[in-house]
């Protein structure tokens, strides 16, 4: 029988402390998803005095499931809407979260709208600290509101979770959506980190969606009205009302809001914004409506599918040009023509109408963007520094001083529609009864 | 023996006196009632018939008695009666032998058999008149399957060995028993095929029992644990089955297995890691049904090990990770919970295991594991009702206990049950990063084991590709033609090379011909 060894210590000490050590460290990066104050969105809008006012949403999970048992849908006021002002953005940050008593969440953030002030005059510096920070990710979505970005974030959701994921939504669901040009954090700071082209991103407002009536009217804009301050005061004044309208009001994005360089030039309505998005060859989704042709009566409805376009730099005489070809697909969708059922020859009468209407949307935009604005939306200097970069060094520095403006762009569309559905004529074509 | 101590034993040759065996064998028996000395007259000569009345089957010690009446009418004397010429005349089944030890006596009499003693005799015969106890072959608990045989082993080595002489009838099959625990006697065998079992193997398990000294054996886990590679390891680097076909298909492969008498369960060595998730009906089934079961078993391996684990690191840790729509749901869940997520994962993991083993204990009337079921789900329930733990860490762990019943082999069902605590403990102190070292260190432990010289992981690591066919898919039967490679099977050959059915390609007419 061997005797018993006295009991040793030392490798029980060993082990405990081998578990108890990691307890000890305290987990200090851990946060509880529960103690997060999650940050959906945040609006930057200018102040009288020059200062920033950023509008936080904050949603509050609890209560946005709290009466889920009962009607099944998320709680109204489940969002805390703050407004704080500031010098800079770490400021405002600041004091956010000083008056948030659980850790700023920013990972989550769905969008960023920019009021049109502060598009215009802060952007580059918010910007910086939107790319700077570590909790953002790069592809929140910038967009710029037609107005102040508090009167667009103030809004309710109506069929989402919170306003970020409304407006995620909305980009997101392109069909019949033709005003689809939202950039996200990412792709609008390359734009205006490089010389080759310029960013431009959507464009937002509140709408009503009880009534057509109290639909604000598109405010055709633009940084060289001198009108800007006073439309821009009356849209303050606009949705401030309408704020109060709680259940009646939505979000819709209109068009697209141009920029130069970091500063916001423009608007550019639903037509134009098909226009730019034909020229990007961006346009998947889109409704065109035209003309019967040879009878006055009825229409045709064209869903466009596909576009496509490639443009062709050419330095001519040392003057640069350039051809864009544009290909477009499109499907009827609807037609209320009294003719003839659907032959080859009215497929191509309405690739020919088609090609048209495409040409002077595209014809409109370049006007306004190109020739009026000087901005390079298009990516035009993108495709010369692709052909040749030693020739882009050349033209880069008179780019935005006349050489866009004054540069030459032949416009070619090829429309081609693919489809008619499942019927050729149009229903009750056989009028003789 | 001195200071009233029992005699321990006996040794050496008997006497030829029958008074000192008997008084011998009645010391050493002393205080065992159960022991019978019955003294009875064969012809001129005393005898005496020694036995344990629980032991003998009292309708064949008769008919032994009957019978030894018979013969002694016979004019030799009765001690002749010692002699093999005499026994082999009159007892032809070996029924009865002759012996002349103390120590083969008494084992012969703790093993319920009859011992006569004669008079000027120093041999003694003894009858086979056991009683054979213990339950009939019923299906295997452990390892159930749907298809394929029904039968399992149970306590008794001799209806073991007959289940799996059954399956192997060849004389390649070589059963050699050793007699393991200086108390319980308890008897082992060793079964391989010989020409198909590596000889080092089996030399292995030979030297490794042969060194065991322990006063008793009564399952096969005590010479597991004895004879096992790593003896710190959790994981099992012997297999233990219920299933006789499964004995059988691994003899086959070239493995050698272990029978413990007494013990419903045989050892199988060496095993391999990927064997621990495979069932013996994946062998029954369609290769293509059975290859997509082994992998949800995959599958289930990694929710049980991970899923409670990951669940915690992303709520603590990797917010980023999860959708708005869902990062707001399960914060949302989770508002206002007093715990962290990690305590809440121990809390519901440690509910359960009291459940699990209260069920295990419960007596079949209350009907255990429904018990252990309905009561998960019903404290879980109250628990979220009572805003103690979240109603998704509810579904995470339900789902973890459950999915853990996937994995075909008890033994190890238990290790990976038990493997998803310290994984917990490290994503809720360090993220996936504590996730991924955990697994890690898993996996380099079980790489580095290894099972009689067979690396645990393989045929995957170290890659040996013919081996794949049993891994990651189950190959159709047709396909199969080597043994897995690894084991240091002598002939890996397995089948013939045109198994693959090849249906004649001509239609219909040919057969109307015939």
């Amino acid at each position: 029988m061997g005797k018993s060894k006295p009991f040793k210590l030392k490798p029980l000490i060993f082990i405990v402390s081998l578990v108890f050590l990691p307890i000890l460290a305290g987990c200090w990066s851990a946060h509880e998803i529960s103690h997060l104050a999650i940050m959906d969105s945040i609006g930057i809008d200018e102040n009288e005095n020059g200062e920033l006012e950023v509008t936080s949403v904050m949603v509050k999970p609890s209560s946005l499931f709290s009466g889920l048992g009962e009607n099944g849908s998320p709680n109204q006021d489940a969002y805390i809407i703050q407004t704080v002002t500031g010098k800079n953005m770490v400021e405002i940050m600041g004091k956010l979260s000083d008056s948030t008593p659980e850790k700023l969440y920013l990972g989550h953030m769905d969008v960023v709208v920019f009021g049109q002030k502060a598009a215009q005059t802060q952007l580059k510096d918010c910007l910086d600290y939107l790319t700077r920070g570590i909790d953002f990710r790069p592809n929140i979505r910038i967009l710029v509101a037609n107005g102040t970005a508090k009167s667009v974030l103030s809004n309710p959701p109506g069929l989402d979770l919170s306003v970020g994921q409304q407006v995620q939504e909305l980009v997101n669901a392109r069909r019949y959506s033709m005003t689809n040009m939202v950039e996200d954090l990412r792709q609008f700071t390359k734009k205006m980190d490089e010389s080759t082209e310029d960013p431009y991103t959507g464009l937002i407002s509140p709408i009503s969606l009880r009534s057509n009536d109290e639909k604000p009217v598109f405010q055709k804009w633009s940084a060289s009205h001198d009108e800007a301050l006073e439309s821009d005061k009356k849209l303050d004044q606009k949705s401030s009302g309408e704020q109060n309208e709680t259940n009646s009001i939505g979000l819709s994005l209109e068009g697209t809001a141009v920029f130069k360089g970091s500063r916001l030039k423009g608007y550019l309505n639903e037509p134009e914004t098909q226009g730019l998005m034909l020229l990007r060859g961006k346009l998947q989704n889109g409704v065109v409506t035209l003309d019967c042709g040879d009878s006055k009566k009825g229409n045709v409805g064209l869903l466009i599918t596909d576009s496509n376009a490639t443009y062709q730099p050419k330095m001519i005489d040392g003057e640069p040009s350039l051809t864009a070809s544009i290909s477009v697909e499109a499907d009827i969708g609807q037609t209320t023509c009294q003719s003839s059922p659907i032959s080859p020859l009215k497929m191509d009468q309405l690739n020919q109408e088609l090609e048209e209407k495409m040409k002077s949307e595209v014809k409109d935009v370049l006007n306004l963007a190109q020739k009026q604005w000087q901005t390079d939306i298009f990516g035009f200097g993108e495709a010369f520094y692709k052909k040749d970069p030693k020739v882009w060094k050349l033209l880069e520095p008179n780019w935005r001083h006349g050489l866009l403006k004054n540069m030459d762009v032949d416009v070619q569309i090829n429309a081609n529609i693919n489809r008619y559905g499942l019927r050729k004529g149009t229903i009750g074509t056989n009028e003789t009864r | 023996m001195a200071n009233g101590h029992v005699k321990q034993t006996l040794t050496g040759p008997l006497s030829t006196s029958l008074n000192e065996n008997v008084s011998n064998l009645k010391s050493l028996f002393d205080s065992c009632d159960d022991c019978l000395f019955q003294f009875i007259k064969v012809r001129q000569t005393k005898g005496c018939l020694v036995y344990f009345a629980n032991l003998v089957n009292t309708q064949k010690l008769n008919e032994v008695e009957t019978r030894l009446t018979a013969l002694f009418q016979d004019k030799e004397p009765a001690y002749a009666a010692t002699r093999s010429s005499f026994i082999e005349r009159h007892f032809p089944f070996q029924e009865v032998q002759e012996m002349r030890d103390w120590s083969n006596v008494i084992e012969s009499l703790l093993s319920g058999k009859a011992v006569l003693l004669i008079d000027h005799s120093d041999a003694v015969l003894y009858f086979d008149v056991a009683e054979s106890v213990g339950r009939e072959t019923s299906e295997p608990e452990l390892e159930r399957t749907v298809a394929g045989p029904k039968e399992g082993f149970v306590e008794n080595m001799a209806i073991n060995l007959h289940l799996i002489r059954n399956k192997i009838k060849t004389p390649a099959l070589k059963v050699k028993q050793f007699t393991i625990g200086t108390r319980t006697q308890t008897t082992v065998t060793v079964l391989y095929i010989n020409g198909i079992a590596d000889d080092g193997l089996v030399n292995e398990i030979h030297n490794r029992l042969n060194r065991i000294e322990i006063d008793g054996v009564l399952d096969t886990h005590y010479l597991e644990s004895m004879i096992s590679d790593a003896p710190y390891s959790p994981f099992p680097t012997l297999l233990t089955t219920d299933r006789p076909d499964r004995v059988a298909a691994s003899l086959l492969e070239g493995k050698a297995a272990i029978l413990v008498d007494g013990a419903p369960s045989a050892l199988l060595a060496p095993v391999v890691f990927v064997e621990c998730l495979h069932s013996s009906e994946d062998y029954y089934n369609n290769a293509i049904i059975s290859t997509i079961i082994r992998w949800v078993r995959f599958l289930g391996l990694f929710v049980v090990l991970i899923l409670p684990p990951f669940y915690v690191a992303v709520t603590t840790f990797h917010q980023d990770l999860l959708q708005t729509p869902l990062l707001i749901r399960i914060a949302a869940n989770r508002a206002n919970l007093p715990y962290p997520a990690l305590i809440e994962a121990l809390f519901m993991y440690l509910t359960y295991e009291l459940l699990r083993e209260a069920g295990l204990r419960m007596p079949k009337l209350f009907g255990g594991p429904i018990v252990t079921i309905l009561g998960l789900i019903l404290i879980s329930q109250a628990a979220v009702r009572a805003g103690i733990i979240g109603p998704i860490m509810a579904i995470v762990v339900a789902t973890t206990a459950l999915t853990a019943f996937i994995l075909p082999n008890y033994r190890f069902h238990q290790v990976v049950r038990f493997c998803g605590i310290p994984l917990l403990l490290l994503a809720g102190f360090f993220g996936f990063m504590g996730i991924l070292v955990g697994l890690m260190f898993g996996l380099t432990h079980l790489v580095s084991l290894r099972s009689f010289g067979v690396p645990y992981f393989s045929p995957v690591s170290p890659a040996r590709k013919e081996g794949w066919k049993d891994v990651f898919i189950r190959a159709p039967w047709w396909a199969m033609d080597t043994r897995p490679p690894g084991i240091g099977a002598l002939d890996t050959k397995r089948s013939g090379d045109t198994l693959k059915p090849n249906p004649p390609k001509q239609k219909e007419e040919t057969y109307g011909k015939e």
